[in-house]
């Protein structure tokens, strides 16, 4: 079962998550309008790593771009064309640098996609109505509920006396 | 007024009525007399591009104005107009986005559909321009049964895989960007099929504060990325003008110049795009005379910066010594084509002057004047490029002027149509604004208020 | 019946000798596949045939290239005295009028299809009719015809017809010549200069080197003389003239004076050559005159004096005075045209003659006088009982007549013709005649009763009198090389001239001059598209004519250029654009005929206006006002004003500042320095061009040439307005100093095949590339036409297929089934959206390369002779392999005024150029 709050600000949800850390209850997620630099602190993430593939991706595609001039400039099909280098590294330098981007930027949708697990069409939480006041200015907190109704009870009155203006149960 | 309270009016209080004003074009049950009106005018206009077109590519580029000496006209200029234009869209969104201006929020969504827009068009032009269009893409390295592969020395080349790789790019950058917005249209739309369509469009988002991590970590990777890609792409289509040995052409100086000239016609087609949001969408609240006022003064920066390089180029020709880049300076100034020289002169460096001044800068309807006086002056600049030094050039006895035809001036006019065809489509099927962005700043500016 | 004739000459042709054996080929209707391979005929091989063109009558020696019995191009035969290997303009197009479609196919009558027989039918009725009052008076016109055959056919036909008479005329007739040396020598004379033999020439008003049946041998005499190495120095040329001409663009020294003044200064040098009629040189160009005949008489024996075809006769008779006291190297023969008498006279009699009904049938044979003496003649026509009219075309005269009957092309034609010099040849045929048509010698050998002509036989007959020991063998001699020897007229010995009276004509305000046009000659070639597009020397005009005049006068009458303006001779009025020409005298209108022809064909009709009527009336009043403008003249590119800054383009040098050069103004390509690596040719090759600008007459036959060689297509005039002219190679005229002294240079600019070339790094898909000799092939089928090629190169010297215009969408008829048949097998026929340039005729290097290697050796040099250096008739452009220490083109890139266009772009071209290199007299410059 999850317990849904929403606050009027970042800073009540911040503080409500903080409070929930304290009393070592586990938290599910937190549902904001725009993105809220105080939760990263809050929420723990196991990996930042795309960052790094797009890297990767980008300098791997540059390198094999590069490849591909000088196989066919060099070894395919050499000709003279004006007397220039078969191997003309400075101007071989562009078509590498426009791809190599172009695949950092792929390589990083994917990884996008692969990290929040979207595209996710259905979830539980759309169940309650809180999410959908997420897109305007609800800041809604998301706690995994203890089982025993008196806590529940307990942390509801500590959600409302702290300036939630909604709190919802959800039986996920 | 001071602080973000500059870039909200009055109707922008609260993140419900910012929603609001965003989705009411795509949602809203009301008149729209004025927008199928411009859509009709923007699509016969679309429907001319189509025919000439088709009127090219059936009988042959013989329709064009081109000649044997000057073998390059109107695709090449609309081409780098175009693609100009495209480059700025990104260009502002990310360079505002890294440098974390807050007036970018409500801009930056029209600005990368220009992008696309433009940049869609702008792909076109070379494949016209081409005597034999169906084999453009021997310009890809595949094997093809002539056993040759792109002459990759050839600033053409850069050029196709400059624009491709900026496309798809700037495709990935804008619908990033978007997919948040898109959950706001699912949650708000009246029909289930809206709601089929947008909600398969946003992937499920929803609004969850680890998306909203990862989402910004890549949005401001990809601004990263993005402004020196774009640098990259116009720089490479200086490079089609500057890799050749023609008096007007080889000149180092082109890269850094087309980059502005991009910055500078892009940002006064913003302008253009945004004037017309406030007025046709009333996006005042959201859009505001400062939003004009900034995109005033980077107007005016780009035109000095443009005005210089002019100087640059006179200064150069005449200070190498070279007989035949100071003929050409002299023919720029004097020949054939000095009345469109000039007219382009007081287009990109005199008429922005005037954004030294703030009132003019807040004035909507003479910055908006100014702006398409820059795009004006942006066209002239590129046709003179191909112009003036292809009809002037080493052998005297092979100059000689173009001829333009009906068939030019209409592609021209058809693309502009269908530009205005995709974007009215646009603001009627995506938030014209980001509207995540625009509620943190009615919430920073709720705070500062409260401050 | 046709048909059977026709079947007659297969049969001839395929039992005639071997060396005709591949000139015949099927109807072109039927396709019959070889059972025997017919000998020497190897597909795809070439074979050359000698033969001869005619222009103006004279005969041209050319060497016919036919691929599987299908002539494609003309060549000058080395062994002709006419063309000694040159060849011009006409000689080169000749082969387009052989496949032009508009060429009539049937002879056509009252009733519109018709046949030979029911003209022969028709020909008997009038004679029988004639023959009851007193002898048939036929009446035969032609123009020049020089041909053997034909005359001993005529003489035939006299004895049978006593009253019948053959008048001749040419449109651009040579009376003022012979009658001048008629009045010097008291008996009809022909001047043959020997211009290698001269030091210095005075021309006065004559064009040596202009157009005209002598312009290959005249101009490849002139080039022996003003080549700055050769021991015997260099020819100094001085021209008087009242508009621009060829030979005064290539004078050391020109004189620009109205034909009135001509006339004085020819007196006044005759003056100090002795002459003491009293007359005192006119002031005005006392120090010249001094100039010029201390000049001519310092060489006594080597100089001589020219006058032009324009000149009154008495200029003759003084000119030929003048020789004969500088004891010239003139020959003087009997005339090679067989009817005497002045061509005026000839058609004036033949006038009375019909005014007077005199004439009960009248045969036109290749003549248009209804075009070119008007629509009076054609009216008189009509007088005669019967009118036929032979030609190419169903033209304006063909209209007057009552019977047209097709002439066949001399190219499908048994004939003979005499050259200038009186020189025979036999006309061999490279083709089956296309149409039912007939040789003019058939035609009289037809009317004469013989009912089946071979005109094989006829000519055969001709020459098969004895005396010349076995016949097969001489005839057979004769055929292959082209030439009869011995048939040349032998110089005769003239008693000395008596020294006319020259009474100066009496100076009108405006003289109209008329010349034939460098392009279409007299009208003759209106139809022929290669020659419409053909730019003129210096005004690049194609596609029309124009008024041409001073800048004077055009400032005193009121006239702007390119606009349009009324002349008026008398009664003839044309309105016509006006083309302002500095250096053109004062007080001179020049126009040149041969335009506004009606009847010539889709390709000529309509184009430029009728010179002929002011041409007839040239002595009368003339005047000149603007009129309202009309539709615009074509011109195309290639002219240019040189400024001062600008003089690499096109340097010039006299021989005292070329013996001061140390080295060359650019070392060969191959010394200069690079970053670039240079490519080594792995075969050995290197193909390189010289072109000596010093030679270049600027006679436009490479121009010509390369179209024939290259299916290069024709535009057609809208297209030239859009500057879109396919011209590989183009004759940049350069126009420098200022109106007194102007002078005019022409440089021939084909590609110049770079080694470090702009063209190709640009192109993305490797169309423009560099091969292993050092050429700059484009690969048609790989360009995808993005331009880069041409926009980046520096000489502009690529050209685009806008449209298919050499296919569906070629101009007028130009992609008829006939004009294809004149395509060069060996070379491609480009597709809309293709760029294509001079290719240094590759097609020519790999035929030379697989004789070489059939035998296992090296090209030899000379052995690739482009198509532009064979039409050179002064041999200004040499081509040969630069590797090859002991080639002529080293040579030359070796000399002193070697220079390479736009050196300093560091393209290192291999076409280069040699610099202009005049010989003026040190004198001259001092008096004026």
């Amino acid at each position: 079962m999850i317990l849904l709050a929403s606050f009027p600000s970042p800073d009540a949800l911040a503080e409500a998550m903080k409070t929930m850390h304290a009393r070592g209850i586990a938290i599910h997620d937190a549902y904001t309008p725009f993105p809220v630099k105080a939760l990263d602190a809050l929420l723990p993430e196991t990996d930042r790593g795309e960052r790094a593939i797009m890297l990767a991706c980008g300098f791997g595609v540059a390198v094999v771009a590069y490849f591909i001039e000088w196989w066919t400039a060099v070894v395919a099909y050499p000709f003279d064309s004006g007397s220039r280098p078969h191997h003309s590294w400075p101007v071989f330098v562009l078509f590498p640098f426009e791809l190599g981007i172009l695949a950092a930027a792929v390589a990083g949708l994917i990884a996008f996609f692969i990290k929040t697990g979207l595209p996710r069409y259905h979830d539980a939480i759309f169940e309650c109505d809180l999410i959908a006041r997420s897109n305007v200015d609800a800041f809604v907190l998301a706690i995994e509920a203890p089982e025993d109704r008196t806590a529940r009870a307990d942390l509801f009155t500590w959600f409302v006396s702290n300036g939630a203006d909604a709190v919802r149960e959800l039986n996920a | 007024m001071s602080g973000l309270a500059r870039w909200l009016g009055s109707g922008a209080e609260s993140c419900s009525r910012s929603n609001a004003l965003v989705l009411d074009p795509l949602v809203a049950r009301r008149s729209w007399r004025a927008w199928w009106i411009a859509i009709t005018i923007a699509f016969l206009w679309t429907v001319t591009f189509g025919v000439t077109i088709a009127l090219v590519l059936s009988i042959g580029i013989g329709e064009l104005g081109n000649n044997t000496t000057v073998v390059w006209g109107f695709p090449i200029a609309n081409y780098v107009w175009w693609i100009g234009i495209g480059n700025a869209g990104t260009l502002i969104s990310a360079m505002l986005l890294i440098t974390r201006q807050h007036w970018r929020a409500s801009i930056n969504r029209s600005a990368e559909a220009m992008t696309l827009m433009a940049v869609s068009i702008a792909g076109l032009f070379p494949i016209i321009h081409l005597g034999r269009p169906l084999y453009f893409l021997w310009l890809l390295p595949y094997p093809n049964e002539m056993g040759i592969w792109p002459q990759w020395r050839s600033a053409l080349i850069w050029d196709f895989w400059a624009i491709l790789s900026y496309l798809l790019f700037s495709i990935i950058f804008w619908y990033t960007g978007l997919i948040p917005d898109l959950a706001v249209v699912r949650d708000a739309a009246r029909t289930r099929f809206g709601r089929l369509f947008y909600g398969s469009l946003c992937f499920g988002w929803r609004n969850s504060a680890r998306h909203w991590r990862i989402h910004q970590r890549f949005y401001y990777t990809m601004a990263g990325l993005a402004v020196p890609l774009v640098c990259s792409v116009h720089s490479i289509v200086g490079l089609d003008f500057a890799a050749s040995l023609m008096p007007g052409w080889e000149e180092g100086i082109f890269p850094p110049y087309f980059v502005v000239g991009a910055m500078f016609s892009g940002f006064a087609m913003v302008a253009v795009l945004i004037a017309g949001l406030r007025w046709g969408f009333g996006f005042a609240p959201i859009i505001t005379e400062k939003h004009f006022d900034m995109i005033g003064r980077m107007m005016l920066l780009a035109s000095l910066v443009l005005g210089l390089t002019y100087l640059t180029e006179w200064f150069t020709a005449w200070y190498s010594g070279d007989y035949a880049e100071r003929r050409f300076t002299i023919y720029e100034m004097v020949g054939r084509y000095a009345p469109e020289y000039w007219l382009m002169i007081c287009c990109n460096v005199i008429f922005p002057q005037a954004f030294w001044w703030r009132a003019v800068r807040q004035n909507i309807p003479v910055s908006l004047v100014i702006a398409v006086l820059v795009n004006v002056g942006m066209w002239l600049e590129r046709i003179l490029i191909v112009w003036t030094t292809l009809s002037h050039s080493y052998s005297p006895t092979m100059w000689t002027a173009f001829l333009s035809t009906a068939v030019d001036w209409a592609m021209l006019g058809g693309s502009l149509g269908f530009f205005a065809f995709l974007y009215l489509c646009f603001v009627r099927i995506v938030p014209a604004a980001t509207m995540f962005e625009v509620r943190e700043l009615v919430h920073e500016r709720r705070q500062e208020l409260k401050a | 019946m046709p048909s059977l004739s026709r079947r007659d000459a297969l049969h001839l042709l395929a039992s005639s000798v071997a060396a005709t054996m591949a000139s015949c080929t099927q109807p072109t209707n039927e396709i019959i596949p070889y059972v025997n391979m017919p000998e020497r005929l190897i597909p795809g091989e070439p074979l050359k045939f000698a033969t001869s063109v005619a222009l103006a009558g004279y005969g041209r020696g050319t060497i016919g290239i036919t691929y599987e019995g299908r002539p494609t191009k003309l060549e000058g035969n080395p062994l002709h005295p006419a063309s000694l290997g040159g060849s011009d303009v006409f000689m080169e197009a000749d082969i387009l009028d052989l496949y032009d479609p508009a060429r009539s196919r049937a002879p056509r009558g009252p009733s519109m299809v018709n046949s030979w027989d029911e003209f022969l039918q028709a020909f008997e009725a009038a004679r029988a009719h004639a023959v009851g009052n007193g002898g048939f008076r036929l009446r035969v016109l032609s123009g020049r015809i020089t041909s053997p055959t034909f005359v001993r056919l005529w003489q035939a036909l006299a004895r049978g017809f006593p009253a019948a008479r053959w008048h001749r005329y040419e449109p651009v007739d040579d009376d003022s010549e012979t009658q001048g040396l008629k009045l010097a020598f008291s008996r009809p004379m022909l001047a043959r200069p020997r211009i290698s033999d001269a030091n210095v020439v005075l021309c006065l008003g004559a064009d040596p080197l202009g157009p005209g049946p002598e312009q290959p041998a005249l101009a490849r005499a002139f080039s022996t003389r003003r080549n700055s190495e050769k021991p015997g120095g260099m020819l100094r040329l001085y021209a008087c003239e009242s508009a621009w001409t060829l030979t005064g663009a290539n004078a050391d020294h020109r004189l620009v004076l109205a034909p009135a003044a001509i006339c004085d200064f020819a007196l006044a040098v005759a003056a100090r050559l002795g002459a003491d009629d009293g007359s005192s040189p006119s002031l005005a160009f006392k120090k010249e005159v001094e100039a010029v005949s201390d000049d001519l008489l310092a060489h006594r024996g080597h100089a001589m004096v020219l006058a032009g075809r324009t000149q009154p006769p008495e200029l003759h008779a003084l000119a030929a005075w003048m020789n004969a006291r500088l004891g010239a190297p003139i020959d003087y023969i009997e005339p090679v045209d067989t009817v005497p008498g002045t061509h005026a006279g000839s058609l004036a009699a033949l006038e009375h003659d019909l005014e007077s009904g005199a004439v009960d049938a009248l045969v036109i044979i290749g003549a248009n006088p209804a075009y070119d003496r008007g629509v009076e003649f054609s009216h008189m026509i009509g007088r005669a009982r019967l009118s036929a009219h032979m030609g190419l075309y169903a033209d304006e005269t063909a209209r007057a007549c009552r019977w047209h009957l097709p002439m066949s092309h001399i190219l499908e034609s048994w004939s003979d013709i005499r050259g200038p010099d009186g020189t025979a040849s036999i006309v061999q045929p490279l083709i089956m005649p296309l149409y039912d048509s007939r040789t003019p010698e058939a035609l009289l050998a037809l009317v004469t009763g013989n009912r089946s002509p071979r005109d094989y036989d006829l000519v055969r007959q001709t020459w098969n009198r004895g005396g010349n020991g076995d016949f097969e063998s001489w005839w057979r001699g004769a055929v292959e090389r082209g030439v009869i020897e011995g048939t040349g007229a032998k110089p005769v010995t003239v008693s000395a001239p008596s020294l006319p009276q020259v009474k100066p004509a009496g100076p009108g305000r405006l003289v109209v001059t008329t010349g034939p046009d460098p392009s279409i000659w007299d009208g003759r070639y209106a139809n022929n598209a290669w020659l419409q597009e053909c730019p003129k020397p210096f005004t690049m005009e194609v596609w029309g004519n124009a008024i041409e005049v001073s800048p004077e006068d055009a400032k005193e009458f009121g006239i702007a250029d390119s606009k349009y303006a009324r002349l008026t001779c008398g009664l003839a009025v044309v309105d016509a654009p006006v083309r302002i020409r500095s250096g053109q005298a004062k007080g001179v209108v020049a126009v040149t005929l041969g335009y506004g022809r009606v009847a010539a064909g889709p390709i000529g009709d309509g184009v430029g206006f009728n010179a002929w009527p002011l041409w007839a009336r040239r002595n009368e009043p003339v005047s000149l006002s603007p009129i309202d403008s009309g539709p615009a003249t074509h011109t195309t590119f290639g002219h240019a004003v040189l400024d001062e800054a600008d003089d690499k383009l096109f340097p010039r040098f006299t021989l005292a500042e070329l013996a001061k050069l140390r080295r060359p103004i650019t070392r060969p390509e191959s010394s200069e320095p690079t970053l670039l690596h240079t490519p080594q040719p792995d075969d050995g090759y290197a193909w390189a061009m010289v072109i000596d600008n010093g030679l270049c007459i600027g006679c436009n036959a490479c121009v010509v040439s390369c179209m024939a060689e290259n299916n290069v297509p024709v535009v057609g005039p809208d297209e030239i307005d859009r500057h879109r002219d396919m011209h590989w190679l183009r004759v940049d005229t350069y126009q420098s100093g200022e109106a007194a002294g102007l002078r005019i240079g022409f440089e021939p600019v084909p590609c110049m095949h770079c080694e470090d070339a702009p063209c190709e790094p640009v192109c993305p898909v490797e169309a423009s590339i560099h091969d292993t000799e050092g050429l700059n092939v484009q690969v048609y089928n790989r360009c995808i036409g993005t331009r880069f090629c041409e926009s980046n190169c520096p000489y502009k010297v690529r050209r685009f297929n806008w449209f298919d215009y050499a296919g569906y969408q070629a101009y007028a008829d130009m992609n008829a089934g006939t004009i294809s048949a004149q395509r060069n097998p060996d070379v491609t026929v480009r597709a809309r959206g293709v760029m294509e340039k001079c290719t240094y005729c590759v097609q020519r290097i790999t035929r030379a390369r697989r004789g070489a290697e059939r035998e296992k050796r090296m090209i030899r040099d000379g052995e690739v002779v482009t198509a532009c250096q064979a039409a050179c008739p002064t041999g200004a452009i040499s081509f040969g392999n630069r590797d090859d220490k002991h080639s002529h083109v080293v040579a030359q890139k070796s000399r002193g005024q070697h220079f390479a266009l736009l050196a300093s772009l560091g393209t290192r071209p291999r076409t280069t150029y040699l610099a202009h290199v005049s010989n003026p007299n040190p004198v001259w410059d001092k008096t004026s």
